[in-house]
């Protein structure tokens, strides 16, 4: 997708003038996080869960360049091919040029932020391929032209009625707003797609070193469809999804779908190691896995933004954010939205191009409470913002009024008197502040001096 | 929780995502209960996996096996072979594990012959032995402490809990997104002779 980072004051100025999209946003969100709070409610040593994840993560971060090497030798034992690949460009070019090796025009794909953080579709579309999003929500922001608006439901943004007309338009059936029949609809025109496509293509929640297993999770089954039919399969993984091992698995899947949806589990949870053996009746006859770095190593390597790695994707930091939950996840420019892009899309894209996202955050901390892995999610943001301000400096007024505000600070008369000059300043630009927003009858001092504290 | 009340427990589960649960306490209540969940089913339309116990409790299903899988050179547009999977409404596959307090069903693809008969039809049947029900997923990664016994069930390990859904569209719960719009699962009460 395109990249409007730079624009994020204007969209986010549009997008809170959008109140159909805000209302199914926040709806959508609002239910996501309740859901989820439930789910933890239930589940006995949340906290403590919490806690091993992040030290599970820092870990396998830390030696990150080992469990990379495993990871590849045991994939390559199960007869994975594994790509390393150190950009976007590179990991397109990749699989663009396997599929036009093999002749392949169809390829099927299960949802996946690193594809679309690669823009792998419109790379393979350029080559000549046809490519079929089979996720629903994707499959809808496919059609539509559109990017993701939420990490784990890509068309929140979207009403039924929306979907209906997008679907006659493009799909050439009836005008239906069920969402049962909608479903339905893509059901059918998906299902045939598995079956002639050559490639199908994923991402993956989890690689576990110890096996060469990679671990993918999903409700509708239309991930299972593109690893199993197809005749080949790649599987996109970022470099930061390697963990130990089956153990360390058990710990993540009793969080992730808990933070994401609020289910205890996924409806599907599959762990793929390797093309179809003999004796088994499906699957494809060739996997390979690109291992995508992508920034990931440059961020590894800065010691104050490493825990943006530990990422597990759950959108859960989404639901929670009174930022997010007003200007949607368009607003945001890019791929990632909500506090966690935020955080990753000026590391990916650099400052420079996303530096009002850092500044897109209230500071309440509901993030960092609700992350299941104890992203600080905060704290990096203030990081980054201070890195901003380092690098370009205060924007004028900003820096007027701090500079003001020090003078105010320096004795007791200076404080009053800018007291009493912005009560008589209220008087003037008392039509320019939100209603409902101005100065008590009396301050603090007076309450003070008047005995009535 | 005693074991006794796993059973219940995955029971419970399983109804809350919506799948259907049977308990067979022999060969012939199994029967009865196949009959009457197929019975919509044309019997060309109704397969089951070839795995061993489930050829011992002599169904009369015609097993899964899709026409000559080739290893091509090359790899010819369009897997075509793979359609008369879409002429199958009912899929039976037997069950590894299931994990009660999630309601999950654990499929190995090396014990049942692949991934396919749990996923493309319509309805998907579980034969689930009753010695295989494990509380939860920690007693279940704890079965494979050396990472080669869990290669070895297969390619593809995967883990069910609830037939295929979505809620994309404005949060509407929907099943059948892509796979199974039905799960029924059937606990077999009865010794059903699985080796090791």
């Amino acid at each position: 997708m395109n990249i409007r980072t730079e624009q994020f004051k204007k969209q986010a100025a549009r997008a809170l003038k959008d109140k159909t999209m805000q209302e199914a946003i926040s709806r959508a969100s609002r239910r996501f996080s309740q859901n989820r709070t439930q789910a933890f409610g239930e589940l006995s040593e949340a906290e403590a869960l919490r806690t091993r994840a992040h030290e599970i993560k820092v870990e396998a971060i830390a030696h990150l360049d080992a469990y990379l090497e495993e990871f590849t030798a045991s994939a390559q034992k199960l007869g994975i091919t594994v790509h390393r690949s150190a950009d976007g460009a590179e990991a397109c070019r990749t699989i663009g040029d396997l599929a036009q090796a093999k002749g392949i025009e169809m390829v099927v794909k299960g949802k996946s932020m690193t594809t679309e953080e690669i823009d792998l579709n419109r790379h393979l579309e350029a080559a000549g391929i046809q490519v079929w999003e089979t996720d629903l929500g994707e499959f809808i922001i496919q059609l539509a032209g559109e990017g993701p608006s939420h990490i784990i439901a890509p068309a929140l943004h979207k009403t039924q009625q929306q979907v209906a007309a997008l679907f006659s338009e493009k799909l050439g059936v009836p005008y239906y707003e069920d969402p049962e029949k909608l479903t339905m609809v893509a059901r059918e025109f998906l299902r045939d797609k598995y079956f002639q496509a050559g490639l199908g293509i994923s991402g993956a929640n989890f690689a576990l070193a110890r096996t060469g297993t990679i671990v993918i999770l999903e409700n509708e089954g239309n991930a299972r469809f593109s690893t199993t039919f197809p005749k080949v399969h790649v599987a996109v993984v970022g470099i930061e999804k390697v963990i130990p091992g089956l153990k360390e698995l058990g710990v993540f899947l009793k969080l992730l779908a808990r933070s994401a949806t609020g289910q205890k589990s996924s409806t599907y949870v599959s762990l793929i190691q390797g093309p179809r053996r003999p004796g088994e009746l499906d699957g494809p006859e060739e996997m390979h896995i690109v291992l995508l770095d992508n920034g990931r190593s440059r961020i590894r390597q800065d010691d104050e933004m490493r825990p943006s790695l530990y990422c597990l994707r759950c959108g859960a930091c989404l639901n929670v954010c009174p930022v997010y939950q007003r200007i949607g996840g368009h607003a945001y420019g890019w791929v990632y939205s909500g506090p966690i892009g935020s955080l990753v899309t000026p590391q990916f894209l650099g400052i420079q191009r996303a530096k009002y996202l850092p500044m897109a955050s209230t500071l309440c901390r509901a993030c960092a409470e609700v992350c299941p892995v104890r992203i600080p999610l905060p704290d990096l943001l203030l990081t980054l913002r201070r890195r901003i301000v380092e690098q370009h400096g205060l924007p004028w007024l900003e820096r007027k009024m701090m500079e003001s505000w020090g003078v105010c600070q320096t004795s007791p008369g200076s404080y009053q008197a800018a007291l009493g000059l912005a009560r008589i300043g209220e008087e003037f630009t008392s039509g320019l502040l939100p209603a409902g927003v101005h100065l008590p009858e009396k301050n603090f001092h007076r309450i003070w001096e008047d005995g009535q504290v | 929780m005693d074991k006794s009340d796993w059973l219940d427990r995955l029971e419970l589960e399983l109804k809350a995502l919506q799948a259907q649960t049977f308990r067979a306490g022999d060969p012939a209540a199994l029967k009865e209960i196949l009959l009457s969940l197929c019975r919509d089913s044309p019997p060309e339309a109704i397969a089951r996996e070839d795995r061993p116990w489930l050829e011992k409790l002599e169904l009369d299903i015609p097993v899964y096996k899709p026409p000559a899988y080739r290893a091509t050179d090359g790899l010819p547009p369009g897997n075509g072979q793979w359609k008369f999977l879409q002429g199958i409404a009912v899929g039976i596959t037997g069950v590894d594990y299931a994990l009660a307090d999630t309601g999950t069903l654990v499929l190995a693809s090396g014990q049942s012959g692949g991934r396919g008969l749990s996923l493309a039809p319509r309805h998907h049947i579980a034969l689930l032995p009753l010695e295989r029900i494990l509380l939860s997923l920690d007693q279940f990664l704890d079965l494979y402490p050396q990472g080669e016994s869990f290669l070895s069930q297969g390619s593809a390990v995967t883990f069910i809990s609830g037939a295929s859904r979505t809620a994309d569209i404005e949060l509407n719960l929907v099943l059948g997104a892509h796979g199974p719009k039905e799960l029924s699962v059937i606990i077999l009460c009865f010794p059903v002779g699985i080796a090791g």
